[in-house]
């Protein structure tokens, strides 16, 4: 009976925020002043919240009669993990990122103010649009409240073990944080067509940025995750899945930038609308890719053709329908400006074409295997990482390039501290050789390049901090930019020395025999056994010794079955140090009694994450500044 | 206002410029990363004429793994229940490998002793998930 409840409630969702959508648009048609409609979402977040807990309920009292539970969960699995196998599978996960947008859309009418309440119901009217849609595709073809009809199943499936994890309960929460704030900007900007233009770059800037702090965030949460618990400590793939979060990412950089100019300068509104609508595209689109199951990926969703095409004809029709609107608009630039060729202008437009071509290239090499099947006949063909490697490293290292004089260029026009950058630059780039020599003996050209960047990208900032630094209005307003800038140097130098600095050894071991990795050595001293509820573990207990200073300490991997769902999973053991990760996994117990394992000593890659964190930090900084502080 | 017009026209070339580079990086660098897949019945009726890393793919044939003692040298079949092909691997296997489960080997193929040596073997996580090309390769 309760999960009905909630399988109602979705339809009463549904309904009001059709409702919603159909009588602004009309409203605003036909000119007829009407109620206040921004009140709805209340209503909706509230329903959606309680068909949440119904579904919460069901997977927490083990109501295995509900199918999505039953595929999801299983009666030994810890009480924790059964609050968060409820976005474990497609259909839950979904309505997480409904709940989701509804909450964008509460926090978004709470904190802003029109003077026309037209125009605030004409812009969440936009948001309605995404939000109906995809209620209509949970209720019509991926209902989590599905019974299981006739005989319910006694112990379900279990929740897949990889997800089993703390990094898992918290990475999609936040990355659907991420995409579902974009729905904001799109909103605003298909407003905008029509029209509403009351604060709309400060809004479109602002929203942007913030849904922008929780993708970064997800996304290194689930890189994050993906190096220990896939278990052979790799951080990113460039599995599809991947790119689908990368490519929004991307486009939603690019927009808050060109919404900078638009809301400063009066110019590049067509682009910054234009970029709003593909960020939001850019999130159907990964959505259909991983969901769809049309590409092969880590991430293996129940895969079912229907739900790829609803998926794709809902994306095409939300295409087609914001281009439709934008190509009827007229918006015009202020063109009396002028700007010489070193200004803010002409940087954040370099910004803008690198960071879309590279979104460009990313989604290109996900989505050709499809096309390149569809054209040749169906054969069948994957694009390897290095493509990926090789296309996104030049691009990246203009990005940074030009990154860093960037955000010292005013304005207008002025070539001001060029010359201080430049000594900077030259500096830093001479401190870090010596000091990169010193530490690794070696660099490889990829660490050059790493060289290079993060000190253009530094200097920016160091100059740009000491100019303002009186200032303190000033140095504020421009603090969430440059934490978010050092970010990126900090996660360009974690991904520099991982790649290239990294040592790995497969060895195979007996207990009481040794292997040497880098300056460590690894004996295999013992064996155990541990007995979970739902799972079962052997363990191999490494004494690692460091050989430079005699230090020493116990890592212990686990070989791990879990006999619900008959998977195996590989535990691995990190030591963290302050130069680096020593990280073990074990491959297999041999019959001889001998374990397979791989050893891997990993410098620095725990800067990868930390840069995100700053990033993420300062976006939201620099959203609490705009929106608080008057 | 020249030199507005200067400056459009710096503009265009600088975007133009950069769209053709990139272009052309992801036209090279597709020509080298891109790897088809065969079955061991394409293996055998076409065998890829280029040396260039493929990937093979069908399940793992029942009683054919063989371990290298003291080595991670490994030797298993791939068959697609028509044909079969014999693979060598150093290293690691994913924890799904398993005989008669479906299997992805990436490396390349020598036709003269009808022998693929493996750089990398993938078996997907879900243990009921067959890989879309195995599946195919199976019918």
């Amino acid at each position: 009976m309760i999960p009905e409840i909630g399988n109602i409630l979705l339809i009463l969702a549904f309904s009001v925020s059709l409702l919603s959508f159909i009588s602004a648009t009309y409203s605003y048609y036909a000119d007829i002043k009407i109620f206040d409609l921004s009140k709805n979402i209340y209503l909706i977040f509230t329903l959606l919240l309680a068909s949440f807990f119904i579904l919460e309920f069901s997977f927490l009292t083990d109501d295995f009669s509900v199918l999505y539970v039953a595929n999801n969960s299983n009666p030994n699995l810890p009480m924790y993990y059964k609050f968060s196998a409820l976005w474990g599978g497609h259909e839950g996960s979904l309505l997480l990122f409904v709940l989701i947008i509804s909450i964008w859309m509460v926090v978004f009418n709470l904190l802003s103010s029109y003077s026309k309440i037209e125009e605030k119901n004409l812009v969440l009217s936009f948001a309605h649009l995404i939000l109906f849609s995809l209620l209509g595709f949970i209720i019509f073809s991926s209902n989590p409240f599905e019974r299981l009809i006739p005989i319910a199943s006694m112990s379900g499936t279990d929740l897949n073990p990889l997800l089993q994890d703390f990094a898992f309960t918290i990475h999609p929460p936040i990355l659907y944080l991420g995409y579902a704030g974009l729905i904001i900007p799109f909103s605003l900007a298909l407003a905008r067509c029509f029209n509403v233009s009351e604060g709309w770059t400060m809004y479109i800037r602002n929203w942007t940025v913030i849904s922008w702090s929780f993708l970064t965030l997800g996304i290194a949460l689930g890189s994050w995750w993906a190096y220990y618990e896939l278990g052979w400590g790799g951080w990113w793939f460039w599995d599809p899945v991947e790119n689908s979060s990368l490519v929004p990412w991307l486009l939603a950089t690019a927009l808050f930038h060109s919404a900078i100019v638009s809301n400063s300068r009066k110019i590049f509104n067509n682009w910054t609308i234009v970029l709003s609508i593909l960020s939001v595209i850019g999130c159907f689109i990964g959505m259909f890719l991983v969901r769809s199951g049309i590409l092969t990926s880590v991430h293996s969703f129940a895969l079912d053709p229907e739900r790829g095409l609803i998926l794709l004809l809902i994306t095409l029709a939300i295409t087609l329908y914001s281009f439709f609107i934008f190509f009827r608009s007229d918006i015009s630039d202020n063109n009396s400006l002028n700007y010489s060729i070193i200004s803010k202008e002409y940087f954040l437009l370099i910004n803008n074409l690198f960071l879309v071509i590279l979104a460009v290239i990313i989604l290109f090499g996900t989505v050709y295997p499809i096309f390149y099947e569809i054209f040749s006949d169906g054969k069948t063909i994957s694009v390897g990482a290095p493509y990926f490697n090789l296309v996104t490293v030049p691009i990246a290292f203009f990005l940074a390039f030009f990154q860093g004089y960037g955000v010292l260029t005013n304005w207008g026009s002025s070539a001001n501290s060029i010359k201080s950058f430049l000594i900077t630059v030259s500096l830093m780039i001479f401190i870090s050789f010596i000091f990169s020599y010193l530490i690794f003996n070696f660099l490889s050209l990829f660490n050059v390049l790493g060289i290079i960047m993060i000190s253009f990208i530094l200097s920016g900032v160091i100059i740009s901090a000491l100019k303002t630094y009186n200032d303190k209005k000033i140095f504020l307003n421009k603090l969430g930019m440059n934490l978010a800038h050092i970010g990126i140097a900090v996660t360009i130098f974690g991904i520099g020395v991982v790649s290239s600095h990294s040592n790995s050894k497969e060895v195979i071991l007996e207990i009481g025999e040794s292997a040497t990795l880098s300056n460590y050595e690894f004996t295999l001293i013992a064996e155990d056994f541990k007995e979970e509820p739902n799972f079962y573990s052997q363990i191999a207990i490494f004494n690692v010794e460091n050989l430079s200073n005699g230090k020493n300490f116990d890592l212990k991997p686990e070989k791990s079955f879990y006999p619900a769902s008959r998977s195996i999973m590989t535990e691995s053991a990190i030591a963290i140090t302050p130069k680096e990760d020593v990280y073990i996994s074990l491959s297999e117990r041999l019959d001889s009694g001998e374990w397979i394992a791989k050893l891997q000593t990993k410098p620095f890659v725990r800067f990868i994450w930390l840069g995100s964190i700053l990033m993420c930090l300062g976006g939201i900084f620099s959203f609490s500044r705009r929106m608080f502080v008057k | 206002m020249k030199q507005h017009r200067k400056n459009r026209i710096y503009v265009i070339l600088f975007v133009g410029i950069s769209i053709l580079i990139s272009i052309f990086l992801v036209f090279s660098a597709l020509q080298e990363n891109i790897n088809l897949f065969y079955s061991p019945t394409d293996l055998k009726n076409n065998p890829p004429v280029s040396d260039k890393s493929i990937r093979a793919g069908g399940l793992v044939k029942e009683n054919s793994l063989k371990r290298d003692k003291d080595s991670l040298k490994i030797k298993f079949e791939i068959t697609d229940l028509k044909n079969t092909i014999s693979v060598s691997y150093e290293g690691l296997l994913p924890d799904l490998f398993k005989e008669n489960k479906g299997v992805v080997a990436t490396g390349y193929f020598y036709s003269t002793s009808n022998e693929f040596i493996a750089y990398e073997i993938l078996a997907k996580h879900d243990e009921n998930y067959v890989p879309k090309e195995v599946k195919k390769a199976l019918e």
